[in-house]
């Protein structure tokens, strides 16, 4: 999560950013000693009345094999 | 039948220490939980709690009823309100429906004025 919001592609705006939803959906879940892998994806990003509607998709596996998929929706307010 | 069962409630007083430690514990040290002038600079209150440290208690909450969290298989919910240092936030819910798929639980999160600091919440556990 870091790597997006500081990649200057991203244009985020954290101190305007706050976190509005969020969802997980567990396949299992993980047990202590296990390497979790996330992969992130922007799923939407689009203005809606002058705020910036961003949805990050993050699909996390142990060995290839799914473990987790969360999403977030972050609302970011222009200055 | 467990639909309407209610699930026993839990509270967390929001402080700015333990703010500090969920950023710690979390990673996410977005300013806006750590520093009352730039949160204030961004039109916020002054520093804001983390809406997944209220987040992680709700899960507590479900997890205790649930008898782990292992058992929990879908969980989501809106962020509606802020929450800041001096807020005590409730939590709780009850089971609203069964499906082959689980137990669905409706869940909420209220402070201490009575305002909901958390909507559109659920999860599905296992039956």
């Amino acid at each position: 999560m870091p790597q997006l919001f500081a990649d200057p592609d991203a244009r985020i705006d954290l101190a305007m950013l706050v976190h509005a939803e969020q969802e997980f959906e567990w396949t299992r879940h993980p047990v202590v000693g296990e390497t979790i892998v996330a992969r992130a994806r922007i799923a939407d990003d689009q203005m809606r009345r002058g705020l910036r509607l961003l949805t990050l998709e993050t699909r996390c596996t142990v060995g290839g094999e799914p473990l987790c998929v969360s999403r977030m929706l972050s609302v970011i307010r222009a200055r | 039948m467990p639909v309407g069962d209610e699930i026993p409630t839990r509270e967390v007083e929001i402080t700015e220490a333990g703010i500090r430690a969920y950023a710690e514990a979390s990673g996410d040290r977005n300013l806006i939980h750590l520093d009352e002038i730039y949160a204030r600079t961004a039109g916020l209150p002054g520093i804001i709690a983390h809406g997944m440290l209220q987040m992680g208690v709700l899960a507590e909450a479900v997890s205790d009823w649930a008898g782990g969290p292992g058992r929990i298989r879908k969980l989501r919910c809106r962020f509606a309100a802020t929450a800041v240092p001096g807020d005590t936030i409730r939590f709780g819910g009850q089971v609203a429906g069964e499906t082959e798929s689980g137990l669905e639980l409706e869940l909420w999160g209220v402070n201490q004025k009575g305002e909901r600091v958390l909507t559109k919440a659920a999860a599905l556990v296992d039956r």
